[in-house]
């Protein structure tokens, strides 16, 4: 990261390289869609290019990123939103899987910041304190977030469906 | 107690069943050649607008120089015309004279702190008549005093 603060083109494709597909995964179960994703995953790059020279090296680069697509994700969330309303929604809606896996369920149950908690913590594994700083949030509230995120989601999922014990 | 065993085995199997669904969403080449382009663009882009606006900084920059200029004229104008003369160099003649002053006057003042001491104990010496007995005694004691044949004013002749 220190090369691609000094404009390196090819020390932050390697960067890319080693998080797009995450970041990537993260976004099309954060949105569910493939579409947004990718253009969320451009923007946020092309943002965290943009913006190189105001990351800190005692910053994990991953928590950086991460934070830097939550914000565009929440941008391209606002502008579907708004351009949804002026449009029949039911045509525009995309059309949901019919096998839905537990993070589907976890997307259509969970808020935003509680579906990111959960991601992060058991997709991605990251420490409390990474997702605390990712979120702008207290570590305190990431564990409340995660307890009651993992009430609600087993409350919601069919048992049988996920092998859950009963 | 039962409960809670029900609620921690739940837990488990929910948090075995989060870690075990792991996505497998692919990045593509063209999605990555799609973000590096993009990377790019953005790079072009700040290259681009790098020159306007040290231009545009430069053109800003414009008034506030012409600005102080003018202020700059102004008080050279103001301090020339209203401002105090500048003094004359003076010559080697006039350190000379002040010299010459200065030493006069120094002797002059040395003479008179010098006088008044003095005057006062003369006046003092005249006056007293202790010293004028002291004085009376001294001329005797040098009258009496053993003198050698060749010294006594009354042989002499």
């Amino acid at each position: 990261m220190a090369a691609s603060c000094q404009g390196d083109h090819r020390a932050f494709e390697q960067l890319v390289l080693r998080h797009e597909t995450a970041l990537y995964r993260f976004m099309c179960a954060r949105l569910g869609h493939p579409v947004d994703a990718q253009d969320v995953l451009q923007e946020a790059f092309a943002s965290a290019w943009r913006y190189r020279k105001s990351y800190r090296p005692k910053w994990r680069f991953s928590t950086w990123l991460y934070r830097i697509a939550l914000r565009q994700g929440h941008r391209e969330r606002s502008r579907q939103g708004s351009w949804v309303a002026l449009d029949d929604a039911q045509l525009m809606a995309p059309a949901e899987p019919a096998n839905q896996d537990v993070w589907d369920q976890a997307r259509k149950h969970l808020t935003a910041g509680a579906f990111s908690t959960l991601w992060l913590h058991y997709h991605e594994q990251w420490p409390l304190s990474e997702i605390a700083t990712c979120l702008g949030r207290p570590v305190s509230w990431v564990k409340v977030t995660l307890f009651r995120a993992r009430r609600k989601l087993a409350g919601t999922l069919n048992p049988d469906d996920y092998g859950l014990t009963p | 107690m039962t409960r809670e065993i029900n609620k921690s085995t739940e837990k488990d199997s929910l948090e075995s069943v989060l870690r075990a669904s792991q996505r497998v969403e692919t990045v593509s080449d063209g999605l990555h050649k799609n973000v590096m382009a993009r990377v790019h663009n953005e790079q072009l882009q700040q290259s681009n607008q790098a020159a306007p606006q040290a231009r545009r900084a430069a053109f800003r920059a414009i008034p506030a120089l012409v600005f102080c200029a003018a202020a700059l004229l102004l008080g050279a104008y103001l301090l020339n015309e209203q401002g105090p003369k500048p003094r004359q160099t003076p010559s080697i003649s006039d350190f000379q004279n002040r010299a010459d002053n200065d030493v006069q006057s120094f002797v002059n003042l040395l003479d008179t702190r010098l006088a008044q001491p003095l005057t006062a104990l003369q006046s003092l010496k005249v006056a007293n008549p202790l010293v004028q007995e002291l004085a009376a005694l001294e001329s005797d004691l040098d009258r009496l005093k053993p003198r050698w044949p060749w010294e006594d004013p009354s042989t002499e002749g």
